[in-house]
């Protein structure tokens, strides 16, 4: 059973969703308050753009507020959607951009952890991300490095050879092998 | 069916939400996600595994011109002090060139049920009477263009389709729609259309239970005087089936 006070959370994100589908524009303006710093920093974190990052969210917003009704709450968070949204809408944007602005590279050793957040909601959070890592890290280290690169930066299997110097081939099998092992892992 | 593989299925689903399918690849896999429900739930448990990793991403104050830019957009009267009837409309834009088809066939038999005679001229009447369709379907191409409207009356079960703009098809091949079950994604043929024009079928029991317990159609091409149990090509059309009237009353079919 997830804590009281994040379900709150998701309860109250959930409800603003519900209002947005109905045309309540000041629960959408409740609901940016509410999520646009975290997904301003996933999209800032896959696209290293200040202007590409602000347009990646502009649009994910947009969908949030159009297709708010097309979220199912048996099926998951309501910030496990619009992380999705705001995902895919950056990795649309990077894949139509010319070049990969990549001066700021992520590492995990640069990672860093925020706080200030809903303590409650950050604690299960934390859970969940500690049994994810704690996955990772029964992977080989090339495999958990392409997932990571992947999924934070964006980088398609080509950019990722490109940057280790292995064949894509192999950087493909390296994914494709680690996520089945994190899945194996995580549905246990 | 390639795609039906459930193995090679999850693993797509993975490289999908990881971002590590590119190309084509992505843009075909999010054709098929439209089409089959069981691939989208794949992606949406991918999706659930991994975001975890997601929120744990820094937080980072957008400017506020990023609202302001979308407050403009979802509510552009409060900006100007305008608004017309062309803005009232604007609330469909959201859903698409299907939600418009919808609104113009809706309207279509709002205004066909206003030019019927009144309850004392339809006793003379020898014609069978006006029957709302139990389900639609607005079938679109992959650049989400209608090209097809399909509907399901019951009292007598019946199906009928329009064409909506001229489609392209060899001598030798039929168009088949296809049912594509809620839950389980199961795939069945449903009728098949040889031409571009209307076309108007009576349906058995098991084909208006398909219907009823579809999520969507779909549209493939498959070889004329062939009965196909599977689609053997890509989906040209596709579209949510919507239930328009409550079909939990007894009906004789």
């Amino acid at each position: 059973m997830k804590p009281k006070a994040s379900f709150e959370s998701s309860e109250r994100l959930g409800l603003l969703l519900s209002r947005c589908s109905l045309g309540d524009q000041s629960a959408f303006a409740d609901l940016y308050d509410a999520t646009s710093a975290k997904l301003f920093g996933i999209a800032f974190r896959i696209l290293k753009r200040e202007a590409w990052a602000e347009e990646a969210l502009q649009e994910a917003y947009m969908k949030i507020w159009r297709y708010a009704d097309s979220y199912n709450p048996g099926r998951g968070r309501p910030m496990t959607w619009m992380i999705n949204v705001v995902r895919n809408q950056s990795l649309d944007l990077l894949r139509k951009a010319d070049y990969r602005a990549a001066e700021e590279e992520w590492s995990p050793e640069k990672d860093q952890r925020m706080s200030g957040e809903n303590p409650a909601a950050q604690a299960e959070t934390s859970q969940e991300m500690q049994r994810v890592l704690g996955c990772l890290s029964g992977l080989t280290e090339e495999q958990r490095d392409c997932i990571l690169l992947s999924y934070h930066q964006g980088y398609t299997p080509t950019e990722v050879a490109s940057r280790i110097g292995r064949p894509v081939g192999t950087v493909k099998t390296w994914i494709r092998r680690g996520l089945i092992k994190v899945r194996e892992c995580l549905d246990q | 069916m390639r795609y039906d593989d459930p193995e090679l299925q999850e693993a797509l689903a993975g490289q999908y939400v990881v971002g590590a399918l590119q190309g084509p690849a992505r843009r075909r896999f999010e054709t098929l996600m439209r089409t089959r429900p069981a691939l989208r739930r794949k992606v949406e448990s991918w999706e659930d595994r991994l975001t975890p990793l997601a929120e744990e991403t820094p937080s980072r104050q957008p400017p506020e011109r990023v609202f302001r830019a979308l407050r403009k957009r979802i509510n552009p009267q409060a900006e100007t002090g305008r608004s017309s009837f062309w803005d009232s409309l604007a609330f469909w834009r959201p859903f698409g060139a299907a939600a418009a088809v919808l609104v113009v066939l809706v309207g279509g038999y709002a205004g066909f049920i206003l030019s019927q005679p009144g309850p004392q001229q339809q006793i003379a009447a020898t014609t069978p009477e006006p029957v709302l369709p139990s389900y639609v379907a607005v079938l679109e191409d992959a650049g989400e263009q209608p090209a097809l409207v399909v509907t399901a009356y019951k009292g007598p079960w019946r199906l009928s389709v329009r064409t909506l703009r001229p489609l392209d098809r060899q001598n030798a091949e039929v168009f088949q729609i296809w049912t594509v079950e809620r839950g389980s994604g199961t795939v069945r043929p449903l009728l098949q259309l040889a031409g571009d024009d209307a076309a108007a079928r009576p349906l058995d029991k098991d084909a208006w239970d398909a219907v009823k317990t579809s999520e969507s159609l779909m549209v493939t091409l498959e070889s004329s005087g062939t009965a196909p149990t599977a689609p053997s090509g890509p989906v040209l059309f596709s579209g949510l089936c919507i239930a328009l009237w409550d079909d939990s009353a007894p009906s004789a079919g």
